[in-house]
């Protein structure tokens, strides 16, 4: 027996088809939302990642040879308004900690004589690619 | 209501499909440090970052990208060690590398030095823009570059401190001049060979320099490597100022790559947003990256103009795009020596190709912001609150 439908059940089809677009609709802004908040900064030592840390923490992470060879003396490096640097390191030229505040994915702190390398990451598309 | 059921499965795929964004993870390679070795005949060493900065290539194919890391290295560390003018280098026996610094060393005592295919290249490429631009951009400005070079470092004693004018003067009679590169700097194209004779009042101390010309070049030779050809959409880069982006982006929907460039008159803004297609190099250079306010009040950056002796301020930052890094290093290099908009619209013209080109410039004491026509059809955005005046010279 074949059952039938009448217009109410076409009704209530509808509703439910509107009620699963607002759903993932409001999901997808929800999630792209939270998404885009979240920012690390990633800590690489002699080509390993030691450090994922959170850029809407404001703290300062000291590194010291003892614990890392590469290092050529203590490294200091600083979170802070969402914004990361190495607010002290031992090394030749200075190079990092000359560049200063950083706060977008698309410009990495590089300390070669110290193999330390400082990127951000996250989850959004970012608004540049690159940044010069 | 099969028919029903199928049409609201296939909504809700791809409402989902339409709205959940892939994510792409990007890879990092970067230059390592290699050794410098102090003299030519012993094994003392200092660790040296390749070319003076870093490099690094960063794209979306992680096993691609990581698949070409020891040969980046490698070539990175062999194109450093025989551009490089202040270190000796070794090569895996433990022989001692003829490189620029050899070249310098070999100046007035007539002898010739055996070269790579490599040294023989750049050098003949940097002799010709020096010639092409008369002597403003000019490769043998070492003894004029040791000069200046202490004054724009925080470390040094002469720390913001101009050398007097006899000093430059000085060191001006070390600067070969474009009249005498044919009869003083001989390249044998045959025996692979090059002789640095001497010339005019200079006893010792002329010296040759690619300065950024030489992590641009490398950029051009990395990415025409076979292996580097086929590691997908990518950016390569030397020193933040310099880089190739390659293939399509794959997190853009037109496939292009999205370059801020930086304000010189606003540290806390960028200056314009450039769309740029996969393939294309930019270059830009500016005095503040390394620039100090001497006791005059007058502003000193470390791109040295090789007529005077002396950095011009008329372009405070100059950012072009075009096919090869180097040019593209060489033409900013060059537009920072430039003294008015007459000599820069001269210089581009001299190059006949059309070129993107994004001047700050300082016109009396008015900044301003010129942008030819290829230039303005890539910016996306302009972060500034100054409006862009179009220029054009003529290619």
């Amino acid at each position: 027996m074949e059952l039938k439908h009448n217009k109410y059940d076409f009704i209530i089809y509808g509703v439910c088809l509107v009620l699963i677009v607002c759903l993932l609709v409001i999901s997808n802004v929800v999630t792209s939302k939270a998404k885009g908040d979240i920012l690390y900064a990633i800590v690489t030592i002699e080509g390993k990642q030691k450090f994922k840390l959170d850029m809407n923490e404001d703290r300062e992470l000291v590194l010291s040879p003892e614990e890392y060879p590469s290092l050529l003396g203590e490294m200091i490096i600083e979170i802070k308004d969402k914004k990361v640097r190495v607010k002290k390191e031992e090394s030749p030229l200075h190079y990092c900690s000359m560049q200063s505040w950083v706060d977008s994915v698309a410009v990495p702190i590089v300390c070669l004589p110290n193999e330390v390398i400082i990127t951000i990451k996250g989850e959004q598309i970012p608004e540049n690619d690159w940044e010069m | 209501m099969k028919k029903l059921f199928i049409v609201i499965v296939i909504f809700v795929c791809l409402i989902s499909g339409c709205s959940c964004k892939q994510d792409y993870e990007k890879t990092s390679i970067y230059s390592s440090s290699v050794r410098g070795y102090l003299t030519a005949s012993d094994l003392d060493y200092t660790v040296v970052d390749p070319f003076g900065t870093y490099l690094n290539i960063v794209g979306y194919d992680e096993e691609k990208v990581l698949g070409v890391e020891e040969e980046f290295n490698e070539l990175t560390s062999k194109y450093h060690g025989l551009l490089d003018r202040n270190y000796y280098y070794r090569d895996e026996k433990g022989v001692l590398i003829n490189n620029l610094k050899v070249i310098n060393d070999s100046y007035g005592s007539g002898d010739s030095v055996i070269v790579d295919d490599i040294l023989i290249e750049i050098l003949k490429e940097g002799i010709k823009y020096t010639k092409l631009s008369n002597g403003k951009f000019n490769i043998f400005v070492g003894s004029l570059v040791d000069l200046w070079d202490e004054r724009f470092s925080f470390l040094s004693p002469l720390y913001k401190v101009d050398p007097s004018d006899n000093e430059v003067s000085e060191a001006m009679k070390c600067v070969l001049k474009v009249s005498d590169i044919d009869e003083t700097f001989i390249i044998d194209e045959v025996n692979k060979s090059v002789t640095f004779k001497k010339f005019g009042e200079c006893s010792e101390g002329a010296s040759i320099t690619f300065g950024a010309l030489g992590k641009s070049f490398f950029l051009d030779k990395l990415v025409g490597e076979e292996s580097f050809k086929d590691i997908g959409p990518s950016i390569f880069n030397a020193g933040q100022s310099s880089i190739i982006v390659m293939g399509d982006n794959p997190i853009r929907s037109g496939g292009d790559w999205h370059v801020a460039i930086k304000n010189s008159y606003n540290d806390d803004n960028y200056l314009a947003q450039l769309k740029i297609d996969g393939g294309l190099a930019v270059s830009t250079s500016s005095g503040d990256e390394k620039g100090y306010v001497n006791n005059e009040n007058v502003f000193r950056h470390h791109i040295l103009d090789g007529t005077s002796g002396y950095p011009n301020t008329y372009v405070l930052s100059a950012t072009v795009v075009g096919e090869s890094a180097m040019v593209m290093d060489v033409v900013t290099t060059t537009l920072m020596t430039l003294t008015n908009l007459e000599e820069v619209k001269a210089f581009l013209n001299l190059l006949g190709e059309d070129i993107s080109v994004l001047l700050q410039v300082m016109e009396g004491d008015t900044f301003k912001v010129y942008i030819n026509e290829s230039m303005k059809n890539i910016v996306l955005d302009n972060y500034s609150l100054m409006e862009f005046e179009e220029f054009s010279y003529g290619a």
